[in-house]
C-alpha cells in the first residue's frame, strides 16, 4: 500500500502540488446493544479507502474513494490537483517537515480481538440486566462499541507511516418513570485501551448505579435561574475547557481572526489557579493518538498556564501561517473528510481543593453532574453547556437533586471568578464536531471548579 | 489475476447468494453507491474542492430468530462474500429475538420514486464554486465576512434485496449548505444559515447571502438581555426543526414506544398538541430529501397523518418494531440521512420518519409578529436540542429580537429560553406559512406561549 500511495504522491507532485499527502485507512467496528433484555444490535462495520490531498497556494484539492488500484489512484491524484487549482486562498507554503517513518501500534494489555464475541455479548446482557432494580425502571440500555483503525500515510516530505489504534466504549442508560414523569441517567467508560478498561469496573455496580440515579432524578426539582455559585463537576469543567477555550484555541480560527483568543498569547485570561492542556499523548484517553492525521506525532500543549494564555493548537497549515511547528492537532473524521485543527484530550489541571472544602463555603449554589452536550462560540466566547442534572447547595450542604440545566455566560468572565479548583482530574469521552459535522473522538475533563455562572432550566 | 471492480447491484446479488450458501435462513442486502462533491469556504475564499465516491453493503443475516448485521466498503466480489459469511457467523452467536422472525415481504409501491435532479448529478466543481462565490460575494458586499462554509451535492443509488423476494432500487439527490458569517467590531456578530434541498434550482445564493449578512449585523448590534421577557416566543424553522427532531420524532417512533420511553406512549387517538398542529410523514413530497417509494428495508412508504389537529393518529413502524405488536410496517425503516451521503451502508436501521411535514398556517412570520404584544423571535440558538424523555429544554440564544406592540424593539443575544416542548405544543399561538426544508423535516416558524426568556447577565 505504501508504494501505491507513493506513486499517487509522485503523480500529484508532477501535476503541480506544492504539498500533498495520501492516506489509506481501514476502520472496523463492533457494536452490541441490549435494551429491555432484548438484543437490538449485533453488528460489525468497516470502511476502507484512500484519501488524497494536494495543496496549491493556500487551497486544497481532495479526492477519496474505496477503489485503490493503480489506475484509480492515478486518476484520483490528478483530480485532487485539478481541484486544488480551483481554489483562490492565499497561503504560506508549508515548510519542510521531518520525515517520519516506521510501523507503530497503540499498546493495550488485553486486545479486544482476544476476547470472543460471546463473552462481550454476555457482558452487555449482564449490564442491561443489572439495571432492572425496580418497577420504576421502564427502559434499560447497555451499549458496547469497539473500533480499530489501520492508517498508512505517505506525504511529499518523505514520511511513510503505518500505525494502528483503537478505542472501546461501554454505556449503561436507564430510564425511570413514575406518575407520568420520566428521567434518565447514564454511567459509562471509554478510552483508547483494551478490555482491561472494562475488566477494572464492577459492571453490576455500574448498571445498578445508572438505574438508582435515574430513580433519584424522579424527585428532582427545577433548578434556580440566574447567576449563582456553581461547582462544576469534572464533565462540565471539561466542557468549558473544550467548547469555549479549546475551540477558540484552534489556530485556524485565530488565523482568520474569528477567535476571541486572537492576539491573547501572554495575556492573563483566567484566575492563576487555572492551567489548561490539550494532550494527545494522555495514556488511555479517548482522544489519544500516536500521530495526527497529517503524520505529526501527538503532543501535549499547555494552552493556559497559571491563568496566562500560552499557546494555540496547530496543524501543518496553521503552523506555517503563524511560523510555529504543528502541535499534532490536524485530524479528520475519516479518510474521506477534511483535515483541520481539532482537539484531543482537553482539560484543566488539578488545584488543591477538596470537594468538601468547596461546598463548605457555599451558602446557596449548585453542584452539576454530567454533561448532555455543549456548543462552541469562538467568536463571542460564550459558554453553553447542558448539565444532565445538579444538586442544590444550601449552607454548605447538598440538599436536593435538580433537573437538567443549562450553564451560560462569557467564558473569560467565568474563569476570572473561579476561586477554587479541585485536587482530582477525571476525563470523559465524547465526539466533537466542528460546526455541524466532522466528528472526531476526544475527551475532556478537569477537576471540580467553583465559579459564578448563569444557569437556567425547566 | 486482477480482481474485477463491480457495481453495487451485482455485489448485492452476490452477497445474498453467499449468505444462503453460508447457512443463513434469511438474508437482506442493502447496497449503496454515492458520489459527493463539496466546496469549502475559509475566510471568504474557496479553500477546498473535494470529490469522493463510496460504495458498500449492509448485510443482515438471520438464522431462525437470530439476527446480525455486517457492513463494509465493497468494491470486489470478495468484499460482498465476506460480508455475507461474517453476518451469518455472527447471527449464529446472537440470542433469539422474542418476536422478529422475518425480513419484509415484497409489496408494490403506491407512491412515486423520490426526487432526482439531473443538474445535481452533472454538477462540476466549477458550477458549485460559482454558486458559492455568488453567496459569499453578496455577504462581502455588506461588509461581512464568511469565516467558513460548505456547499455539497451528492447522488445516492441504493438497492435492497432480500431472500423473501424484495428487490427494489432507489436513487436520490441532495444539496446541503452551511455558512457562518461574521460582522467585525468590538463585539463581533455571527450568523449561521443552512440550506437543504434535493433540487439545485432551490439554491438562491443572493437571498442566502443577504440572510447571512443580516444575521451577523443584527448579532453585532445585539445587546445581552438583562431581565426576563414575557409573552410569545416564535422560533425560526431550522432551530425548531432540530428541537422537533429530538422530541416529536423519537416520541412517534415505535422503537421509543415499545421501549416505554416515549412521552406519547399510550396516547394514540388522544390530544397531544394544539389543534393548530398537523404533522404528516409524507414520502411523496418532492421537497423531501429522503422522499422515496420504499424505505431502506424495501417496504413501500405511505403518507401518514401522524398528528392531526393536535390528535396523535399513529406511530411509525419499521419491520422489527412492527413484529412486536403484530402491526404492519409503515415504511419507516431508515438508513439514509438528509445532509450527508457518505457510508450510508454503515448506518444501522432506525425507526424514523421519512419526511416529516408540519402543515403551514396562513400568515407569514412578519404578520404574526405584528400581532404580538410582547415576545421574542429566535433566529438562532447555540444548540437547539430537547430532552426526548421529558421535553425539557433550556437553550442559549445566539440571535433573536424582542417584539413590543407588533414591532421589533431591539436585537438580543446571550439569553436563555427555557420550557418544555411537549407542553409548548399544546400552547401554540400560531403556525407560520414560511415552510422551510430543514433536514428531514419541512416546517414553518411557530409561535408558542408558555416558554420563559431570561437574561444571562
Amino acid at each position: 500500500m505504501e508504494d501505491a500511495l507513493n506513486k499517487a504522491i509522485h503523480t500529484m507532485q508532477e501535476e503541480g502540488a506544492e504539498f500533498c499527502d495520501a492516506r489509506y485507512e481501514d476502520r472496523w467496528g463492533l457494536i452490541i446493544s441490549v435494551s429491555n433484555r432484548e438484543l437490538r444490535n449485533l453488528s460489525t462495520n468497516r470502511i476502507a479507502g484512500v484519501g488524497l490531498r494536494a495543496r496549491i497556494g493556500g487551497s486544497w484539492g481532495s479526492c477519496s474513494g474505496g477503489r485503490f488500484d493503480p489506475e484509480s489512484l492515478r486518476e484520483m491524484a490528478r483530480k485532487a490537483v485539478r481541484a486544488a487549482r480551483s481554489g483562490d486562498c492565499p497561503g504560506t507554503p508549508i515548510p519542510e517537515q521531518p520525515a517520519h517513518t516506521g510501523k507503530f501500534q497503540m499498546k493495550v494489555r488485553v486486545p479486544p480481538a482476544n476476547v470472543p464475541v460471546e463473552e462481550k455479548l454476555a457482558m452487555v446482557k449482564d449490564l442491561d440486566e443489572a439495571q432492572h432494580i425496580s418497577d420504576r425502571i421502564v427502559n434499560t440500555n447497555a451499549i458496547y462499541s469497539e473500533s480499530k483503525r489501520t492508517t498508512v500515510l505517505v506525504n511529499s516530505f518523505g514520511s511513510r507511516l503505518r500505525w494502528e489504534d483503537g478505542r472501546l466504549r461501554l454505556n449503561a442508560i436507564a430510564v425511570a418513570r413514575e406518575n407520568g414523569r420520566m428521567e434518565s441517567y447514564r454511567e459509562g467508560l471509554a478510552g483508547s485501551k483494551g478490555m482491561e478498561l472494562i475488566q477494572q469496573r464492577d459492571l453490576n455496580e455500574m448498571g445498578v448505579s445508572a438505574a438508582r440515579e435515574a430513580i433519584v432524578q424522579l424527585g428532582a426539582v427545577k433548578p434556580p435561574s440566574g447567576r449563582v455559585t456553581c461547582i462544576t463537576d469534572p464533565e462540565i469543567s471539561g466542557l468549558l475547557a473544550h467548547e469555549v477555550m479549546g475551540h477558540a484555541s484552534e489556530a485556524d480560527e485565530v488565523v482568520k481572526r474569528r477567535s476571541f483568543l486572537t492576539d491573547r498569547i501572554g495575556q492573563v485570561v483566567a484566575d492563576e489557579q487555572i492551567t489548561m492542556v490539550d494532550d494527545g499523548t494522555l495514556e488511555g484517553g479517548y482522544g489519544t493518538m500516536l500521530f495526527d492525521d497529517e503524520g505529526t506525532p501527538a503532543s501535549r500543549t499547555v494552552v493556559i498556564k497559571n491563568g496566562v494564555y500560552n499557546s494555540y493548537l496547530h496543524d501543518l497549515e496553521t503552523g506555517a501561517s503563524m511560523g510555529v511547528p504543528s502541535t499534532g492537532n490536524g485530524r479528520h473524521e475519516d479518510f474521506g473528510r477534511r483535515v483541520w485543527v481539532r482537539m484531543t484530550n482537553t482539560f484543566f489541571e488539578a488545584g488543591d481543593w477538596k470537594l468538601e472544602e468547596m461546598l463548605e463555603d457555599v451558602k446557596f449554589g449548585v453542584l452539576t453532574d454530567k454533561f448532555v452536550n455543549g456548543m462552541e462560540d469562538p467568536v463571542g466566547g460564550s459558554f453553553e453547556a447542558k448539565a444532565h442534572r445538579g444538586f442544590l447547595i444550601e449552607n454548605g450542604r447538598i440538599t436536593r437533586p435538580l433537573r437538567a440545566m443549562t450553564l451560560t455566560g462569557k467564558a473569560l468572565d467565568i474563569l476570572h471568578t473561579t476561586d477554587a479548583v479541585g485536587d482530582k482530574v477525571s476525563m470523559d469521552p465524547g465526539t466533537c464536531g466542528k460546526g455541524t459535522e466532522d466528528h472526531v473522538p476526544v475527551s475532556s475533563g478537569g477537576p471540580y471548579c467553583r465559579s459564578q455562572i448563569i444557569i437556567g432550566g425547566d | 489475476m486482477e480482481e474485477v471492480k463491480l457495481d453495487a447491484v451485482t455485489l448485492a446479488h452476490m452477497a445474498l447468494d453467499a449468505a444462503g450458501k453460508a447457512g443463513a435462513t434469511q438474508a437482506e442486502a442493502f447496497a449503496v453507491r454515492s458520489v459527493t462533491k463539496s466546496v469549502y469556504v475559509d475566510d471568504t475564499r474557496i479553500k477546498i474542492c473535494e470529490e469522493k465516491e463510496d460504495q458498500g453493503i449492509a448485510m443482515r443475516a438471520m438464522k431462525g430468530k437470530r439476527l446480525a448485521q455486517v457492513s463494509s466498503t465493497a468494491v470486489f466480489e470478495n468484499d460482498a462474500v465476506a460480508c455475507a459469511k461474517v453476518a451469518t457467523l455472527l447471527a449464529d452467536r446472537s440470542p433469539s429475538s422474542r418476536t422478529y422472525d422475518r425480513f419484509p415481504l415484497p409489496s408494490q409501491a403506491t407512491l412515486s420514486p423520490g426526487p432526482w435532479d439531473d443538474r445535481i448529478e452533472s454538477a462540476e466543481a466549477a458550477n458549485l464554486i460559482e454558486l458559492v462565490k455568488a453567496t459569499i460575494g453578496t455577504v462581502a458586499e455588506r461588509g461581512v465576512k464568511v469565516p467558513r462554509g460548505v456547499l455539497r451535492v451528492a447522488t445516492i443509488e441504493s438497492t435492497i434485496l432480500n431472500t423473501n423476494g424484495v428487490d427494489v432500487s432507489h436513487r436520490s439527490t441532495l444539496m446541503y449548505a452551511n455558512y457562518d458569517s461574521m460582522a467585525e467590531g468590538t463585539s463581533p456578530g455571527e450568523g449561521v444559515v443552512s440550506f437543504n434541498s434535493p433540487w439545485l434550482e432551490d439554491y438562491a445564493p443572493e437571498s442566502l447571502g443577504e440572510r447571512l449578512a443580516q444575521q451577523a449585523l443584527s448579532a453585532r448590534d445585539a445587546k445581552a438581555l438583562d431581565g426576563p421577557v414575557k409573552g410569545t416566543v416564535m422560533i425560526a424553522p431550522w432551530e425548531l426543526g432540530q428541537m422537533l427532531a429530538t422530541s416529536i420524532m423519537p416520541a412517534v417512533s415505535a422503537e421509543s414506544v415499545y421501549k416505554k420511553r416515549s412521552p406519547w406512549a399510550g396516547m394514540e387517538g388522544k390530544q397531544v398538541a394544539s389543534e393548530k398542529l398537523t404533522i404528516v410523514d409524507d414520502p411523496s413530497d418532492r421537497r423531501g430529501l429522503l422522499s422515496a417509494a420504499y424505505d431502506d428495508e424495501g417496504v413501500p412508504t405511505s403518507v401518514k397523518r401522524v398528528v392531526e389537529k393536535g390528535v396523535l393518529k399513529t406511530y411509525l413502524y419499521d419491520s422489527y418494531n412492527s413484529s412486536i405488536d403484530r402491526k404492519v410496517p409503515s415504511g419507516n425503516g431508515m438508513r439514509r440521512r438528509p445532509q450527508d451521503a457518505q457510508y450510508l451502508f454503515r448506518s444501522s436501521l432506525a425507526c424514523a420518519p421519512v419526511n416529516m411535514v408540519v402543515s403551514p398556517g396562513r400568515r407569514p412570520p412578519e404578520e404574526i409578529i405584528s400581532s404580538m404584544d410582547e415576545g421574542v423571535v429566535v433566529d438562532r440558538f447555540a444548540f437547539p436540542t430537547v430532552s426526548p424523555y421529558t421535553g425539557a429544554f433550556s437553550l442559549e440564544v445566539r440571535s433573536a429580537h424582542i417584539v413590543r406592540n407588533g414591532s421589533t424593539a431591539g436585537h438580543i443575544k446571550h439569553a436563555l429560553v427555557t420550557g418544555n416542548m411537549f407542553d409548548g405544543l399544546k400552547n401554540i399561538v400560531e403556525v407560520g406559512n414560511d415552510a422551510t426544508i430543514a433536514g428531514d423535516t419541512i416546517l414553518p416558524s411557530i409561535a408558542f406561549d408558555g416558554f420563559e426568556v431570561v437574561g444571562s447577565r
